[in-house]
């Protein structure tokens, strides 16, 4: 447990780091790939709603301070990612277990991060067009939403297999069906 | 069920916190902005990842330079194909631009002539386009888009902008057949003409007709072995009849025809001289002209 919180906790900053420093300059267009929500939303189908949504918080956390914006604006953000993936892909109650082969496939998992990436932006456009930031939403949409999930789900095609490697030691199982038996 | 349900409760207050702590953080955030406890937060985020940043930013350089050259040969590919294209358009533009501008200067000529020649303002004049021209050996005529409903009349003298500066214009030939709107012109290269000269600044007079060996060239005829011809000199239409071949002078005197470029008189036994003369105008390439309505 000490150990995946340390592991997620690294990816976090490693991550943030790349987003910032290196991503922008490696990306054609002003937009770049949220490597975070990647992350949170692998979290999500890998370990459940309560790591995704402190993973959440912790990388919002992060990014708001790196960036010196709106603190707790993409914790909300991120954390609303996690928890809507991890209750659509896990409505039951789980629990941790090291042996349980990995249900989702490959193809899903990628359409939940993108589904995942989605939510993070279009919600931090409509955040800043209700908190009367001077970007017009049309603009916000057409230069920042559709480049940022298309370019992580770029990017996601590479972070997504190497994330499911890191955190693939442990998954979940059902806890009904543990405590039935 | 009793872990079971203290987990699940455990969480709801989990994420119940963190949700409360990012709208606690969010209310602080607009109320200090970067003063306060949130500014403390950020600076020291700041200051923890600015050399992570920075070392980030120094190891990806390489391959960030990389991608940029690649991007670089990509945009410079698409930027040849767009500015070669943009060459040949140039050039096209630059040709019909250096067109142009042989035509205005050509057009000026004209207008300089007919603003100083005392013929122009004597017999008035119209402006034509040359619509035919068949030149060849035995036939040296052009057509022009003016006719007798311009007041264009046969044996009008015809001149075009001149090559040479000393002269705006030069004798191109004589209107042989009119209809309404066209008329045909006999060049003074034709094998069939022949003009009454005079060399300029001289009393030598003579008549001009075209060199059977030498395309494009008059020869200067009648010219006596003891006249005092020089090279450079100009020759134009004398206006006088020449009763020694019984010509008639159509033209009006005056007209600039060409210069002396050869005067030759190695055969003392011959009674004349032989001295040619090259127009003023290339007869080979008209396209603008002048109709002197002398006839009118």
């Amino acid at each position: 447990m000490i150990v995946d919180g340390i592991k997620i906790a690294v990816s976090v900053f490693v991550l943030a780091i790349v987003q910032l420093s290196a991503m922008p300059q490696l990306t054609p267009s002003t937009a770049t790939p949220d490597l975070l929500a990647v992350l949170v939303v692998a979290v999500a189908m890998l370990r459940g709603p309560e790591a995704a949504a402190l993973t959440g918080f912790a990388a919002g956390l992060l990014l708001d301070s790196m960036l010196v914006g709106r603190l707790g604006l993409m914790s909300l953000l991120y954390m609303m990612a996690g928890l809507w993936v991890a209750h659509r892909l896990s409505p039951a109650e789980q629990v941790v277990s090291p042996a349980t082969p990995h249900p989702h496939s490959p193809l899903k998992q990628f359409a939940y991060v993108v589904a995942g990436v989605a939510i993070v932006q279009v919600g931090l456009a409509l955040a800043h067009s209700l908190l009367g930031d001077s970007y017009p939403l049309r603009t916000a949409f057409s230069s920042v939403v559709m480049p940022t999930v298309l370019e992580t789900a770029v990017a996601a095609l590479i972070l997504l297999p190497l994330l499911r490697r890191l955190l693939r030691h442990s998954t979940r199982i059902d806890v009904r069906s543990v405590s039935a038996a | 069920m009793l872990i079971g349900k203290n987990r699940f409760i455990r969480r709801r207050a989990v994420i119940g916190l963190l949700l409360a702590a990012s709208l606690m953080l969010l209310t602080l955030s607009f109320r200090e902005g970067s003063s306060g406890v949130i500014g403390v937060i950020q600076r020291g985020a700041l200051s923890i990842t600015a050399p992570f940043s920075s070392a980030t930013t120094r190891v990806t350089k390489p391959f960030v330079d990389a991608w940029s050259w690649a991007g670089g040969l990509i945009d410079a590919r698409s930027q040849n194909v767009k500015l070669t294209q943009e060459l040949a358009q140039a050039r096209a533009a630059n040709l019909q631009l250096q067109q142009l501008q042989a035509d205005l200067d050509k057009l000026r000529a004209l207008d300089n002539f007919t603003a100083s020649s005392r013929l122009a303002s004597q017999y008035g004049f119209v402006g034509a386009t040359v619509i035919q021209q068949v030149p060849n050996v035995y036939s040296q005529t052009i057509t022009l888009n003016v006719g007798s409903d311009d007041g264009v009349a046969v044996n009008d003298p015809v001149v075009a902008p001149a090559g040479n500066s000393t002269v705006m214009a030069g004798l191109v030939g004589h209107v042989s057949s009119v209809t309404s709107g066209a008329c045909t012109v006999v060049l003074i290269l034709d094998p069939n003409t022949a003009v009454s000269v005079r060399v300029v600044n001289s009393t030598v007079r003579g008549v001009a007709e075209p060199a059977a060996g030498s395309t494009g060239q008059l020869n200067l005829l009648m010219v006596g072995q003891d006249e005092n011809v020089q090279v450079g000199q100009v020759v134009q239409t004398s206006g006088i009849l020449s009763n020694n071949r019984g010509l008639k002078a159509l033209l009006p005197a005056g007209i600039p025809i060409g210069q002396v470029t050869s005067v030759s008189q190695s055969n003392i036994d011959f009674p004349n001289k032989t001295i040619q003369v090259t127009p003023f105008v290339d007869l080979q390439s008209i396209d603008a002209v002048l109709v002197l309505k002398v006839q009118k």
